[in-house]
């Protein structure tokens, strides 16, 4: 099975980035988000071109940290872009 | 009266009042029996000043209290004006109002508006002007906050034709936006158990006044975008406290101002 490669939605979201923190509008739902500057650049990444592994990857060596610390906090907040519908549906291996 | 889909009742206690607003609103006014929706209360003849205030109920809240006739007679049309904002899409539309100080405006969340405005002593001594008005409108070009053009259809000149006891008062608590004003702070509500003031991220205000938007659904992120260039160059705040008197001050030290001294 291949492994998921997350990508925000391509329709519907206006964002808006202040001081590294995102503001998200979503069209179909009516919702606001507002995005911690670390989730501000997950969200920046999703661009459904690296699966998780690699985003765990790259984001542990910008922070300075083992990637096998980040996957379990990135996976967390996958989930919860998923939840909020900011992302495209998952396509393979979720 | 009718004021498209939505019919509203506005009840005054005084007869020069209630034919004031029949001839102001006369497009507007329904044969259909309506509860009233908004209170004008008014005092009759001489009286001493504290029983000379005018008061605007909207149901059984407190919308406005003043010595101006004119004033409660703009804040009722601004109101009234305001039934139709969720729809329009030539500005930004806000639940929010502004305070002005020594230090420049604050944008502040409308529900502070009766907490603080009832202290008008207090706000004159911290050199605050609140506008009185509940819905404020921002250009989504600039992010400046614009007078909320009119639809409703009033004769011109309506308000000059108000009997008016505004001489009882030096209007120095009472503010509108009769031209764009730039926003310097941006005030939310803070935990009321919380300091007194405490810096809110420009992204946590953003989500706020967004959330605060009559009009997001119909301008949808346009309103986003135009919210941020508002917010991009204030300061932003979070009050605390429930205690009006320490709001004032914290509203007047966000906006530079001490009481009874220059900017602090």
């Amino acid at each position: 099975m291949a492994a998921s490669r997350p990508r925000v939605r391509r329709s519907g979201l206006t964002t808006v980035e202040l001081d590294g923190e995102a503001v998200i509008y979503d069209d179909s739902s009516g919702e606001l988000h507002h995005l911690n500057p670390t989730a501000t650049i997950v969200f920046g990444l999703l661009d459904g071109t690296a699966t998780i592994r690699e985003l765990s990857s790259d984001i542990a060596k910008a922070f300075g940290m083992p990637p096998e610390e980040i996957e379990p906090q990135l996976r967390s907040l996958l989930r919860r872009f998923r939840k909020a519908g900011l992302l495209e549906p998952a396509t393979n291996g979720g | 009266m009718q004021l498209g889909e939505i019919r509203v009742g506005v009840r005054a206690t005084t007869e020069s009042f209630g034919t004031w607003l029949d001839s102001t609103l006369a497009p507007y006014l329904s044969s259909h029996a309506s509860d009233p929706h908004y209170s004008v209360v008014l005092p009759e003849g001489a009286g001493s000043p504290g029983r000379r205030l005018s008061v605007l109920y909207k149901g059984t809240i407190t919308i406005a209290r003043t010595f101006s006739r004119r004033t409660i007679a703009r804040v009722l049309l601004a109101e009234l004006e305001s039934v139709g904002l969720a729809t329009r899409d030539d500005a930004i539309y806000l639940n929010g109002s502004i305070a002005r100080g020594d230090g420049g405006v604050a944008l502040i969340p409308a529900a502070l508006v009766h907490h603080i405005t009832r202290l008008r002593r207090q706000l004159e001594r911290a050199r605050l002007q609140i506008s009185p008005l509940l819905s404020i409108a921002v250009d989504p070009s600039n992010g400046r906050v614009v007078p909320v053009a009119p639809r409703l259809a009033t004769p011109p000149g309506a308000l000059d034709r108000l009997e008016d006891a505004g001489a009882l008062t030096n209007g120095s608590t009472e503010l509108f936006v009769d031209e764009p004003l730039d926003v310097d702070v941006v005030c939310r509500l803070g935990d009321v158990v919380g300091p007194p003031t405490s810096p809110l991220s420009r992204g946590a205000a953003l989500r706020e006044l967004a959330g605060e938007t009559l009009n997001l659904g119909t301008l949808g992120g346009a309103a986003l975008e135009g919210l941020a260039k508002l917010v991009a160059g204030t300061r932003c705040v979070s009050l605390g406290g429930d205690d009006a008197r320490v709001v004032i001050e914290s509203l007047a030290a966000s906006l530079g101002t001490s009481p009874g001294g220059g900017r602090a």
